[in-house]
C-alpha cells in the first residue's frame, strides 16, 4: 500500500514538474487542486480491483501506442507466401511465440498492431463524441423550453438506431466514398496510416475501419447528451449559478466554466466505462466482418478468421478473447473504483480506513 | 431524581485529515422532567454527544470511552455496553429523538400516518390498521389541523412546520421518557417555533418527559430550560440553572455569547461578537480550549492545563475560577 | 427625497401543477409597492411563503416579474437588456445565504474574484496584488488567495462573497439571510461589518430576515411581509415596539427572549394553524382566518390597502381605517 502511494506520489509530481515547466505559477495558483489529485489516487489506492483496473487500463493505452513499433514483424509480412510451414502455426512453434494466422503472419505482431487499431478507435470515438454529446446535453438543461424539447426529440431518434443496424447500413455505402476521398487526399491518407499504425499504401483498407467508427460516433452521443442534461438540470438551481448570473456572466460562461466543471466526475466515470464498451463494440463489428478487412487487422478480425477454423486454430481465438476481455474488464474496474472514489460519502469511508 | 448520567464520554472522528476530537471527556446528568439545554455552535459536539447516548456514532466516528448510565424499572444500565438488541428496544421508545431536518427524517414513500405508527408497531408490536386512531389524536396533541386527512397525506405535501410536528408526534409515540431534540425549530418558521416550544412544554408538564434540548439560540434557552450546558470545542464549559447562566455567566466563552446574540426586544447598541474562530479539533489548542479567544487569559496556566469541570449546582471550567 | 429603488405593483406568480395547464398559480409577490432611499437599510421579515425571498430577488430582475415596474436611480429597468442590463448588474448586487453555495466550490478565492474583475473589465492594473489587498481589508490573509470555499469557516467565505460583491462597487445591497447559515458568534461579526461597509462606502441595503433581532440590529425602516403582500412598513423600532397589524403583532410575541425573568412571565401569543395554500389565498385580507380581531362582513370582503396609521407608520388592516 505504501509502495503504491509513493508511486501515485512521485507520478504527481511529475505531472506538476511538467505543467510548472510551461507555466511557472501554476503550482502556486493550484496547490489545493494538486493535494486533491493526490488524495483521489490514495484513494483509488485502496481498492485493490481498482488498482488492478488502473494498470490494465494504462497497459492497454500504452500497448496501444507503442505496440506497432514493438511488434517484431509487421501485419503485412505474410510470411506464409516464403515459408509455406508457416500457415496456420500453432503456438511455440517456428519462435512463433502465439503461432501465425492463415497468412502466415505472427499472432503476436498482429496483436500489438490490432492493440494500436482498438485504441485509435476508442480514443477517437469518445474524443468526437463525447463533447458533442455533453455540449447538447448543457444546452437542453441550462436553456430549457423550446430548445431541451428539439434537442431531446433528436437525441430520442439517435439513441433508437441500433449500433449494429447503423453500421451495417453505413458498411454498404460509406467506405467506398471513403476510399475515393483517402485516394485523393493523399496527406491526409498518409495521417491515417500512421495513426493506424500501418504503412501509408494500406490507406484506402482504412475505409471500412473508418465507417464503423462513425456508426460509433453517431451512437454515442445521445447517452452523455442526456446524463449531462440531467445533472444540468439539477446544477442551474443551485446558488452559485444564481449568483454568477447576479454577477452579469453570460450564459455560456455560467455553462461552461461553472456548471460543466462541476459536473464532469460523473462524466469522467461513464467514459472510462465507455472505453470498454465502446472497444466491445468494435471487436464485435470487425468479428462480423465490417471493421478491419485484410490487410488491416485488429482483435476482432482475427477472432473471426479462427472463428471458421476453431477449435483446430484455437489461439487465433484464445489471445485476441483474452485480450479484449483484459481490457474491457481492466476499464470496468477502474471506472468502478473511480465511481467510489468520487462519491464524496464513500469516499469518507475509504479515509477512514487510512 | 437522576435519571441519565453520562461520564467521561470520548468521541473521536478517523478522517483522512487527521483524528478530529469531537468530545472530549464530557460528563453530564439528567434528572427526572427537567429540561437541560445544550447549547454551542458548530464544533462545539453538542450534537455528537447526544448521538454518542444511543450510540448512533457511525464510521468514522468512533465512541472511544465513557459511560451513559440510565436507570430503567429501578436498576441502571449502562447504556454504551448494552447488546445491540437490548438497545435497539430502548430507542424510539424509551429515548427518542427529534432532529434539524424533517424532510429528511420522513420517507417520502409512506404516508405520515403510517410512519407514526410503524414507529409504534416496531416497539409494540401489532398491525398498523390497529394503532391508526391513536395515530390521529396523537397528531392532534402536536396541533396538526385536520389530522385525519393529514395522517393519510404523504410528506411532501405537508409544510415544514407540519413535517417537524409530525416528526415529533413519531418520537413521542411510544411515551419516551427522555426526548432529545436537536434544534428542533431551526427549520421552522418563528409562529410554528413558537407552537413546537408549546408543545414541549406540554410534554414536560403532561408527562413528565426529560428532555434533552440541543441549540444555539439563546432565546429558546432562556424561555424553555431549566438547565443550560455550555459546549465549547468538545467539552463543556459551563453548566448551570438557567436563571443563574443569564444573571452571572462565569465562563468567557459564555459571557461573549450572550454579548453577541441579539436581544430583539431590547437591542444592544452594538453586538460585540466574540474574536477569533472556532478551534481545530484535529490539533486542538493545548490546556483550556478556549484560550486563543480569552480576552481574560491567565498566562502560564491557560495554554498549559486544562481547567476541570468544578462547582457545586453552577460548575464551570475555567481557571478564574479556582 | 427620491427612493433609489423603487418597486411599483410588483406582482410574480408561479404557476403550479397541471397537465396540460397549470392547475392555479402561487402568487408569491401580488402588487406590491416598496421604495427604498439611499443610504438607509430597509428590512424585510415574513415567514416562509411570505414571498420575501421572491420579491428580494425580482427587484435585482433575478426572476422576471409577471407585471409591475422597477425604478433604479430614476431609471425603469424593469425590461432593460443587454449593456444595460450589465449596467444595473454592476450598481445591484446581492449576497445569499449559504456561502458554502453562492461561491463556485471548484474555484480558489482568486479565481472568483479575478472573474468578476475580467468579467467587467474592471480597469484594475494589478489584479492579484488588489485581490490580495480586498482579502485584508475583511480580515483575511493574503496567503490564502489560492484556497477553495470549503477550506474556510463559514464567516470567512461569507466574507469572501461579500467581496465578490463589492467588487463592483455596487450601491444596491440585497442581503438575503446573509447570517442565518453562521454561527452566532459569526453572525455578531458579518453583521457589524455590514454595517461598516455601509457608512464607508454609502450602500444602500435590504435586508431579508426571518431573524426578526437581526433585522432590528440593522434596519432603519422594517417592512413585514404576508403571503405575498406587505402588511406594515415603518420604522424599525416602532414595528417592533408598537405592531399594529395583528400579524406583527403575534409575530413579535413569538419572538423568544434572551432573559430567562422576562422569558416566563410573557403571554405568547399563539397564532392557529398555518398560512393557507398559497394557491388560492383567501378573500379580502389574506390573514382574516387566522386574526384574533377579524371583523364580520368587511374582512373577508375587502383587502385592506397599506395606509398611513402613524406618522411614517403603514400598516394594511381594516382596524386602522
Amino acid at each position: 500500500m505504501k509502495l503504491l502511494d509513493k508511486v501515485a506520489d512521485w507520478v504527481i509530481w511529475l505531472l506538476v514538474k511538467l505543467i510548472t515547466g510551461v507555466r511557472r505559477s501554476w503550482y502556486v495558483k493550484n496547490r489545493a487542486r494538486v493535494e486533491e489529485w493526490r488524495l483521489t489516487l490514495y484513494a483509488l489506492n485502496r481498492s485493490p480491483t481498482g488498482v488492478v483496473g488502473l494498470f490494465l487500463s494504462l497497459g492497454f493505452v500504452v500497448v496501444g501506442v507503442v505496440g506497432p513499433f514493438l511488434a517484431p514483424y509487421s501485419y503485412n509480412q505474410f510470411l506464409y507466401l516464403e515459408r509455406p510451414e508457416l500457415y496456420l502455426a500453432p503456438p511455440g512453434t517456428y519462435g512463433m511465440m502465439l503461432g501465425t494466422d492463415i497468412y502466415g503472419r505472427d499472432v503476436l505482431s498482429l496483436m500489438l498492431y490490432g492493440a494500436r487499431v482498438s485504441l485509435v478507435i476508442s480514443v477517437v470515438t469518445i474524443a468526437l463524441g463525447v463533447p458533442l454529446g455533453i455540449l447538447l446535453g448543457l444546452l437542453a438543461g441550462y436553456y430549457g423550453g423550446k430548445v431541451d424539447e428539439a434537442i431531446m426529440r433528436i437525441t430520442d431518434i439517435f439513441l433508437a438506431f441500433p449500433a449494429l443496424v447503423l453500421a451495417l447500413a453505413l458498411a454498404a455505402t460509406l467506405p467506398q466514398r471513403i476510399r475515393e476521398f483517402l485516394v485523393s487526399e493523399p496527406a491526409f491518407a498518409s495521417f491515417m496510416a500512421a495513426v493506424f499504425g500501418v504503412s501509408a499504401e494500406d490507406a484506402i483498407h482504412l475505409a471500412p475501419l473508418i465507417s464503423i467508427f462513425t456508426a460509433l460516433i453517431v451512437v454515442w452521443w445521445p447517452m452523455y447528451a442526456r446524463v449531462v442534461r440531467g445533472m444540468v438540470l439539477v446544477e442551474k438551481e443551485k446558488t452559485y449559478v444564481e449568483a454568477a448570473k447576479a454577477l452579469g456572466y453570460s450564459s455560456w460562461r455560467i455553462m461552461t466554466r461553472h456548471i460543466l466543471p462541476n459536473i464532469m466526475s460523473p462524466v469522467i466515470v461513464l467514459i472510462t466505462f465507455d472505453f470498454a464498451t465502446v472497444n466491445l463494440l468494435a471487436a464485435g463489428l470487425s468479428f462480423l466482418g465490417l471493421g478491419a478487412q485484410p490487410p488491416i487487422v485488429d482483435w476482432g478480425s482475427l477472432i473471426n478468421m479462427g472463428g471458421s477454423r476453431f477449435p483446430t486454430a484455437w489461439w487465433l481465438v484464445l489471445f485476441p478473447g483474452v485480450a479484449i476481455f483484459l481490457t474491457a474488464l481492466g476499464w470496468n474496474l477502474l471506472g468502478d473504483a473511480l465511481r467510489d472514489v468520487f462519491d464524496p460519502r464513500i469516499r469518507r469511508r475509504i479515509e477512514f480506513k487510512v | 431524581m437522576k435519571i441519565l448520567e453520562v461520564r467521561n464520554l470520548t468521541v473521536y472522528f478517523y478522517t483522512y485529515a487527521g483524528v478530529v476530537k469531537a468530545v472530549e471527556n464530557v460528563s453530564f446528568e439528567l434528572y427526572e422532567g427537567e429540561v437541560l439545554a445544550i447549547v454551542g455552535e458548530t464544533g462545539s459536539g453538542k450534537s455528537v454527544t447526544t448521538r454518542a447516548i444511543t450510540r448512533l456514532i457511525q464510521p468514522p466516528g468512533k465512541i472511544i470511552s465513557g459511560s451513559v448510565i440510565y436507570r430503567r424499572d429501578g436498576e441502571e444500565v449502562d447504556l454504551l455496553k448494552l447488546p445491540e438488541e437490548e438497545l435497539r428496544k430502548i430507542r424510539g421508545s424509551e429515548i427518542a429523538y427529534v432532529f434539524q431536518d424533517p424532510s429528511s427524517a420522513l420517507d417520502p414513500l409512506y404516508t405520515v400516518g403510517y410512519q407514526v405508527a410503524e414507529t409504534m408497531t416496531a416497539h409494540r408490536g401489532g398491525k398498523i390498521k390497529q394503532y391508526l386512531s391513536e395515530v390521529v389524536n396523537l397528531l392532534r396533541s402536536v396541533l396538526i389541523p385536520d389530522p385525519e386527512s393529514r395522517a393519510r397525506s404523504f410528506p411532501h405535501q405537508l409544510s415544514g412546520g407540519m413535517k417537524q410536528r409530525s416528526v415529533i408526534a413519531m418520537a413521542i409515540s411510544n411515551r419516551p421518557r427522555i426526548l432529545v431534540a436537536d434544534e428542533p425549530t431551526t427549520a421552522v418558521d418563528v409562529t410554528v417555533q413558537a407552537q413546537i416550544l408549546h408543545i414541549f412544554k406540554q410534554l414536560k408538564e403532561q408527562f413528565g418527559m426529560s428532555i434533552i434540548f440541543i441549540t444555539h439560540n439563546m432565546g429558546l434557552v432562556a424561555e424553555f430550560a431549566d438547565r443550560v450546558a455550555v459546549m465549547y470545542g468538545g467539552k463543556i464549559v459551563e453548566e448551570a440553572p438557567v436563571e443563574k447562566l443569564f444573571q452571572n455567566p462565569k465562563h468567557p466563552y459564555t459571557q461573549g455569547l450572550l454579548k453577541a446574540v441579539i436581544n430583539p426586544i431590547n437591542p444592544q447598541k452594538r453586538l460585540e461578537p466574540i474574536p477569533g474562530t472556532i478551534p481545530n479539533l484535529i490539533n486542538p489548542p493545548p490546556g483550556c480550549r478556549f484560550h486563543p479567544r480569552c480576552p481574560y487569559i491567565i498566562k502560564g496556566r491557560c495554554e498549559k492545563e486544562e481547567p476541570p469541570l468544578q462547582g457545586n449546582r453552577h460548575k464551570v471550567s475555567c481557571w478564574l475560577y479556582t | 427625497m427620491k427612493p433609489l429603488v423603487k418597486a411599483e405593483k410588483l406582482s410574480k406568480y408561479f404557476p403550479v401543477g397541471g397537465l396540460l395547464r397549470p392547475r392555479g398559480y402561487v402568487k408569491a409577490v401580488d402588487n406590491v409597492d416598496l421604495e427604498i432611499y439611499e443610504g438607509e437599510t430597509l428590512g424585510l421579515v415574513g415567514e416562509t411563503g411570505s414571498g420575501k425571498t421572491t420579491l428580494g430577488r425580482v427587484m435585482l430582475r433575478l426572476i422576471e416579474p409577471n407585471s409591475g415596474r422597477i425604478y433604479f436611480d430614476g431609471e425603469d429597468i424593469t425590461k432593460a437588456s443587454g449593456s444595460k442590463l450589465r449596467e444595473f448588474r454592476r450598481r445591484a448586487q446581492i449576497i445569499f445565504q449559504d456561502p458554502y453555495m453562492s461561491l463556485n466550490p471548484r474555484l480558489t478565492v482568486y479565481q472568483t474574484l479575478l472573474e468578476v474583475i475580467k468579467v467587467h473589465r474592471l480597469p484594475i492594473q494589478d489584479p492579484e496584488d488588489y485581490i490580495g489587498k480586498m482579502l485584508e481589508l475583511v480580515g483575511l490573509e493574503r496567503g490564502q488567495l489560492h484556497r477553495y470555499p470549503h477550506e474556510f469557516s463559514g464567516g470567512q467565505s461569507q466574507r469572501i462573497a461579500i467581496l465578490r460583491a463589492l467588487i463592483l462597487e455596487p450601491k444596491f445591497l440585497v442581503l438575503d439571510e446573509p447570517t442565518s447559515a453562521l454561527d452566532v458568534s459569526v453572525q455578531a461579526q458579518i453583521l457589524n461589518m455590514l454595517k461598516d461597509l455601509q457608512k464607508r462606502l454609502n450602500l444602500t441595503y435590504l435586508f431579508i430576515s426571518h431573524d426578526i433581532g437581526a433585522v432590528r440590529y440593522m434596519s432603519d425602516r422594517m417592512a413585514v411581509m404576508y403571503m405575498g403582500k406587505i402588511v406594515e412598513l415603518g420604522p424599525a423600532d416602532a414595528v417592533i415596539k408598537e405592531p399594529l397589524h395583528p400579524y406583527t403583532q403575534a409575530l413579535i410575541s413569538a419572538l423568544p427572549v434572551p432573559d430567562p425573568t422576562l422569558a416566563r412571565g410573557r403571554k405568547v401569543l399563539l397564532l392557529q394553524g398555518e398560512p393557507p395554500s398559497p394557491i388560492n389565498p383567501p378573500p379580502g385580507c389574506r390573514f382574516h382566518p387566522r386574526c384574533p380581531y377579524v371583523i364580520r362582513g368587511r374582512c373577508e370582503k375587502e383587502e385592506p390597502p397599506l395606509q398611513e396609521a402613524r406618522r411614517g407608520h403603514y400598516v394594511a388592516c381594516h382596524l386602522y381605517s
